[in-house]
């Protein structure tokens, strides 16, 4: 604690440098956005400059290493095209100001890659898009960085989820090309992924893989086609252990493919969607044995009247998700960094236990539209899970754990309401997860929610809303039960159209969280119709948080934010 | 590892060559294409053309739009509650104007992990309107590099991008719907008064 003395100075530096960012006519906030859009003979070119400010304060978690310091972030998005060139460049910067050191008992591999001042060009787009004069032909061709996703993301997923804080290209060429019946796309290069962590101030060293993958596709008929896609992964750093003085750069080779059928009208009731890959992983020792893995996708939609259900099933064996090894590239805050990512046939904020590598099982889901005012959906599903679940074997005396088979069950439900011309709407909905293992079949994770979404909208654009979230939470972790329940709520209200006051509240009874009740106050003003400035006060909780089965842990958080964005 | 990091430096050196080499190449055969191109009606400075598969598997090209209609470019995804407010507002726009030139393309942000659901949650909010399916965020990089959900872009009869909207509050429709007259031009406007004319008599 040797800078409990850091107080008025660092406080007048810190609003210094957002007053900087202010006067540059940027502004200030974990987010801020500036936009210029504009035609320059026959280019038109679309600015978005995205900064960020924060006030870091003492957020509670024990360690002095991410508390008191001001974070800046600036990015600079430039898009333009004339006729069928187009380019895209995005900037990237960030400045630290009291950032802690050594001095504050952070070791060295805490702060390494940390609290480091930047500026890079993080992407770079070249590309050009055209058609014949048919309509028939046509083709993409970008240099550079480009997202690029195969199938439904089991071979090749590199792509943007701002939830996570990921957005990972493929810095290299990728051609599109369509003549008729028949697609393909060529993409080869090596993944760049945004490497500034703004939850930690940690950069991202880029991992250096190599990765190249194709994608075919012919249509038969107007109802359905048949195709394939292939990817090869070279990593620059092996995953598991390195002898010391070995070079295995590049040692380690992945092979991923499969076909795919896809016929999203085989007939007018009916869609179907299939998907498989193999995996072929060779390590880069010698004498290291290939593995090999499989993963089956399907996804029947069934339209009937006023209803669509959709039936998910998948079967993974041995299924990896490819991503870099993170052994040197800090886990926890990069873990959501991969280059595929498996269907997951869940709730799209559900956590998981872990990695789903071994499992099968099926959804169904069924969406009822049953007037303009009244929408429902109801999902149910169940899994077993392989990769197998701790179980105490023999309760009451010493703890003994054993992995065992889970067995997934997870329904759930919603009704939506709209009113006022669908102006006004409440959005309520519920469900319970549970995870049974061992032969007593013990619960081993058990997951309720109910979540509400309410807004009530008044003349002139003036608007209540209220979001909440509750869980109820058990786990069994090293044989030991744990309960616990957390949520947020978030009230709101729009005096005008273009003004939020919200008051924000989340608590948890999870005592590995530094505290039960975290406030929260939000203004933010809507400048135009693309423009605002929101100002955050106040404590958010931190921990586990997924997307579609991708998972990362956030640290709690607590001082100020400030954003911004502006487009005109 | 310090030889490791210098045949990677040496790697990149030769990536970069390659890369350039492959840039003037793909640059130039683009270049010699480019007279085969599509007459699409735009000056050079029209909004930037793109090809994404809809909900029934067909390729739609913006292009088959620009120059004739005016056009709603609506990003979108299953995981944003204020899309789904707003998409009922949009069908509405694209039922009441589309006779007189106007559409709605709506542009899904899904990932490819939770693409099976777009279709069931279209049809859940009544969707009529062309539904285009972005998972690679190709076109989200080209319209809405900042992933702003929703996000519109009004695209004029001239091809160009007249104006964009982030964000969507109870209310913001009427804006909406104001700019869609205002870029249709006269017939719409006559089309909205005489819609307006038996509520203003209710």
């Amino acid at each position: 604690m040797k800078r409990t003395g850091f107080r008025k100075g660092t406080a007048r530096a810190v609003a210094a440098g957002v007053l900087a960012f202010v006067g540059a006519g940027v502004g200030v906030g974990t987010e801020i956005g500036v936009a210029f859009g504009g035609e320059l003979g026959g280019t038109r070119v679309d600015l978005t400059a995205t900064t960020g400010a924060a006030w870091h304060a003492d957020n509670g978690n024990g360690s002095p290493c991410d508390d008191r310091y001001g974070d800046g972030v600036l990015r600079l998005n430039a898009v333009g095209n004339r006729g069928p060139w187009r380019f895209g460049v995005r900037l990237d910067g960030a400045a630290f100001v009291a950032a802690p050191g050594a001095g504050d008992g952070c070791s060295e591999s805490v702060l390494e890659n940390r609290y480091q001042p930047r500026g890079v060009p993080e992407k770079l787009q070249l590309g050009w898009a055209g058609r014949d004069v048919t309509g028939r032909r046509d083709a993409e061709v970008t240099l550079g960085d480009a997202y690029v996703s195969f199938g439904r993301g089991l071979t090749l997923s590199l792509r943007k989820v701002d939830e996570l804080g990921v957005d990972t290209t493929l810095r290299g060429a990728k051609v599109i090309l369509r003549n008729g019946a028949l697609s393909a796309t060529v993409a080869a290069g090596t993944p760049n992924p945004g490497n500034l962590d703004e939850a930690s101030g940690r950069r991202l060293v880029d991992p250096y893989d190599l990765v190249a993958g194709v994608e075919s596709r012919v249509a038969l008929g107007r109802r359905a086609g048949i195709g394939a896609h292939v990817a090869a992964i070279a990593f620059h750093e092996p995953h598991g252990f390195v002898p010391p003085g070995q070079d295995l750069s590049y040692g380690e080779r992945w092979l991923i493919g499969g076909p795919v059928f896809d016929a999203p009208r085989l007939s007018k009731q009916v869609g179907v969607y299939l998907e498989g890959v193999a995996q072929r992983r060779a390590p880069a020792r010698e004498g290291s044995e290939v593995e090999t893995g499989f993963g089956l996708y399907g996804a029947v939609t069934i339209l009937a009247g006023r209803a669509t259900v959709l039936v998910e099933g998948k079967a993974y064996g041995d299924l990896e998700i490819a991503q870099p090894d993170l052994t040197d590239l800090h886990e926890l805050e990069f873990s959501a960094l991969q280059y595929a990512a498996a269907p997951t046939a869940e709730r799209l904020l559900q956590e998981i236990a872990h990695p789903q590598r071994e499992i099968f099982g099926a959804r169904v889901r069924v969406d009822v539209a049953a007037s303009t005012r009244l929408a429902a959906h109801a999902s149910a599903a169940v899994f077993r899970d392989q990769v197998g679940y701790d179980v105490d074997v023999d309760p009451g005396l010493a703890v003994m754990l054993e992995s065992a088979t889970g067995t997934i069950v997870d329904p759930y439900a919603g009704v939506e309401l709209r009113w006022d011309s669908a102006r006004s709407r409440a959005l309520l909905s519920g469900g319970y997860r549970a995870v049974v293992a061992g032969e007593q079949t013990d619960l081993v994770y058990g997951d309720g929610h109910v979540e509400l979404d309410f807004v009530q909208a008044f003349a002139e654009g003036r608007a209540v809303e209220v979001g909440a979230t509750h869980l109820e939470r058990q786990k069994i972790d090293a044989g030991v039960a744990k309960d616990w329940r957390e949520g947020s709520v978030q009230l709101g209200t729009r005096p005008t159209r273009r003004l939020l006051v919200a008051a924000g509240w989340d608590y948890t009874t999870d005592t590995s969280q530094p505290r039960t009740h975290f406030l929260s106050g939000t203004l933010e003003w809507q400048l135009s119709a693309s423009s605002s400035v929101r100002l955050f006060g106040g404590a958010m909780r931190g921990g586990l948080k997924c997307v579609s089965g991708v998972c990362r842990t956030f640290p709690p958080f607590e001082g100020v934010k400030l954003a911004m964005t502006l487009r005109w | 590892m310090i030889a490791s990091r210098a045949v990677l430096v040496a790697l990149r050196a030769r990536l970069a060559q390659v890369a350039l080499l492959a840039a003037l190449a793909a640059l130039a055969a683009a270049a010699g294409c480019g007279g085969s191109q599509a007459g699409v009606a735009t000056g050079g400075a029209s909004a930037p053309d793109f090809a994404l598969r809809d909900l029934d598997g067909q390729t739609v090209h913006l292009s088959d739009y620009l120059g004739k209609k005016v056009v709603l470019l609506n990003f979108w995804a299953t995981w944003c509650t204020p899309c789904q407010g707003e998409i009922p507002h949009l069908e509405a726009l694209h039922r009441k104007f589309g006779a007189d030139g106007f559409v709605v393309l709506g542009i899904a942000m899904d990932g490819p992990e939770t693409i099976a659901t777009v279709l069931p949650t279209a049809r859940r909010l009544g969707v009529s309107y062309p539904v285009l399916l972005d998972e690679e965020t190709r076109v989200v990089g080209l319209y809405n590099p900042k992933l702003d959900a929703p996000f519109n872009v009004f695209i004029g009869r001239d091809g160009n991008i007249a104006s964009t909207r982030q964000g969507y509050t109870a209310g913001d429709e009427s804006q909406i719907e104001a700019e869609v007259v205002r870029l249709l031009g006269a017939a719409a406007k006559a089309a909205a008064a005489k819609a307006a004319a038996p509520r203003a008599s209710e």
